[in-house]
């Protein structure tokens, strides 16, 4: 099951890793990505025309807002997080030492990359994980038959390069 | 071609085919008339009597009114082209008007009101897919794409099935299946499940009508008229897209589904009575679940669940409670957005309070995990794939809502009422603890 602590838990780490508050988008892939490093959040993802997406994460995230555990920042485009402490301090919940390892690393290799990348590695780990067939051009046939032309061939290799990273081997 | 029709309140004649009128006269869609919309809600305003039957046939009328007429302006406003062949579109118009027709079978006794008593993990739409593909609605579906097949004088590829709806309309991760089609069907699905959906379109008109409420109403005409397609072939992107000059009425849309929420889903009265329901339900079903098979779940209807609490009331509190409508009171509720620290402070002392001196006598609720969703207002390219594109024919990319409407940026905060009952012997002795607490809090 999900813990509504352990997405503000990702928020707080990614605020203070970065010093900046991330967009829902990006939340939403980073979660992705964590999940798909092993670290299972419980949260269950579909995919529409702009990457992997949880609506249980999404669902969070507002109650978490509602309780005044993260503010929301309207003002710009991206709907921007931050957490709030003074009411509830935020502590993850049932991840041992090994997974809290494991967020902080994909926060730090992965949260200073730009929405679009992200989207491009979540659709193609999206793909890896529905695929029957992992090989590497149906991995790349299955990105292109979801985004069309969005990302070239070579952005899409580019991005396959990262999946050793999430220990999915490929041929 | 279209040969019967009903008469709907709301949409006035709803006209379906020989086969459509196969599966509305099946025993599973007939159960929706036993079926209410809004559960307990008809206890509050004693209109809302009306039955997911209804619904399902107007969101049917709605998908095919709104289908038509996003094709038509994507047309009219792209030199003539058309998005699909002639007999593609058919064949989509044909599978939306089924997922319409058929999306809510799975429906439980008193609809969103007893589905915690699912199994783990099952829905109601689990039960619908059940129900499309298990039942006799299965063969008149196969029926309606044999039909489609001759007519069309088209192949395989244009075969209709439950198991393609539900593809198309329900499956969690279908993109690689070899049926799916890229973008052709998340646009479809988009009708069905979007901040702009047919059904949601439905629902707001008549639980409005039916309820007595003028919350729920908006320019229905204006808002279809408006509707076109933002679509990036090399992007693959399709979405369900509204022309700037509808958004006063996609506004309106939007502060419907707020008002309704507020006024009539989530209606002190009605809230504790749907509680009520769920633990009678709980006592009379066997091991407290609706049961997994298809065929046992369909013999539980409004009825059923009547005729069973009415059994068993004698020796049941809680069944004679809900029978005689004996409501706990609401002593106290948040402000609706309440998300400001002194809110939640000031909640948890009263309910601590309450809970101490009544023994834990108290009854709590709050808007999580309601089934009719707050409204929010999603950029059109969310990963959500809710948000809906406006466009305005100068510029290339669309804009979201909240770029054009600061009245709807205002209801991004979520609702957050949270509200404490406690039985009416204790009312008013609650009131005057609610009342000293606020007052110390607060300084008066």
């Amino acid at each position: 099951m999900e813990f509504p602590n352990n997405a503000a838990y990702i928020i707080k780490k990614f605020n203070q890793i970065w010093d900046k508050k991330p967009g829902k988008k990006i939340l939403q892939k980073l979660v992705f990505l964590i999940q798909e490093a092993g670290v299972d959040l419980g949260f269950d993802y579909g995919l529409h025309f702009y990457g992997p997406y949880s609506s249980s994460l999404d669902a969070v995230t507002t109650f978490l807002s509602a309780d005044g555990i993260i503010d929301f920042d309207y003002s710009g485009y991206s709907h921007l997080m931050s957490v709030n402490e003074e009411v509830f301090s935020v502590q993850p919940m049932d991840l041992s030492r090994e997974q809290l390892q494991l967020i902080d690393r994909v926060i730090t290799d992965f949260g200073g990359r730009s929405a679009s990348d992200l989207e491009l590695l979540a659709t193609a780990l999206y793909a890896y994980k529905h695929l029957q067939d992992k090989s590497r051009e149906s991995i790349i046939q299955g990105v292109i038959k979801i985004k069309g032309a969005k990302y070239s061939r070579e952005q899409i290799e580019t991005a396959l390069n990262d999946f050793s990273y999430f220990g999915k081997p490929i041929y | 071609m279209l040969k019967y029709r009903f008469r709907d309140p709301i949409h006035g004649f709803i006209e379906v085919s020989r086969l459509e009128l196969k599966i509305i006269d099946s025993a599973p869609f007939q159960r929706l008339r036993n079926i209410k919309q809004l559960s307990t809600t008809y206890l509050v305003y004693p209109g809302a009597e009306h039955s997911r039957f209804g619904h399902s046939l107007g969101v049917l009328h709605l998908v095919t009114r709104a289908f038509e007429s996003a094709l038509e302006n994507y047309r009219m406003d792209n030199g003539g082209k058309a998005l699909f062949g002639d007999v593609q579109k058919e064949w989509y118009r044909q599978i939306l008007r089924l997922i319409a027709l058929t999306h809510d079978l799975g429906h439980a006794p008193f609809s969103h009101g007893s589905e915690e008593l699912f199994e783990e993990n099952l829905t109601h739409e689990d039960y619908t897919k059940k129900i499309i593909c298990e039942t006799e609605i299965a063969c008149y579906i196969r029926e309606i794409g044999e039909e489609f097949r001759q007519k069309y004088s088209v192949g395989e590829e244009y075969d209709i099935t439950p198991e393609l709806l539900w593809l198309i309309y329900g499956e969690k991760n279908p993109e690689f299946d070899p049926r799916y089609r890229m973008p052709d069907f998340k646009f479809l699905k988009s009708f069905m499940d979007s901040e702009l959906d047919c059904d949601k379109m439905d629902y707001l008109l008549r639980d409005s009508y039916y309820c007595g409420v003028n919350y729920g109403k908006y320019d229905l005409n204006r808002l279809l008229s408006s509707l076109s397609v933002y679509y990036r072939p090399e992007e693959n992107i399709m979405q369900l897209a509204i022309k700037s000059g509808g958004v006063r009425a996609f506004e309106e849309f939007v502060i419907a589904r707020y008002f309704m929420f507020i006024q009539v889903y989530f209606h002190k009265t009605r809230r504790y009575l749907d509680r009520l329901l769920v633990d009678n339900l709980a006592a009379i079903l066997p091991g407290s679940k609706f049961p997994d098979q298809v065929d046992e779940y369909l013999k539980w209807d409004d009825l059923t669940v009547m005729n069973r609490i009415n059994k068993v009331r004698k020796d049941s509190p809680i069944a004679e409670k809900f029978l005689n409508r004996e409501v706990m009171t609401c002593v106290f509720e948040t402000p609706l957005h309440s998300n400001r620290q002194i809110d939640l402070t000031t909640y948890f002392a009263i309910r601590n309070t309450l809970n101490r001196e009544l023994q834990n006598g108290i009854v709590e609720d709050t808007a999580e995990k309601l089934p009719h969703k707050i409204p929010t207002i999603e950029t059109f390219d969310s990963s959500s794939g809710k948000g809906i594109p406006i466009l305005v024919n100068y510029y290339d990319k669309p804009l979201s809502i909240a770029d054009e409407s600061i009245l709807l940026v205002s209801l991004t905060q979520p609702i957050n009422i949270r509200r404490i009952y406690v039985d009416k012997i204790h009312a008013e002795a609650a009131r005057t603890i609610v009342s000293e607490l606020i007052n110390e809090r607060t300084g008066d």
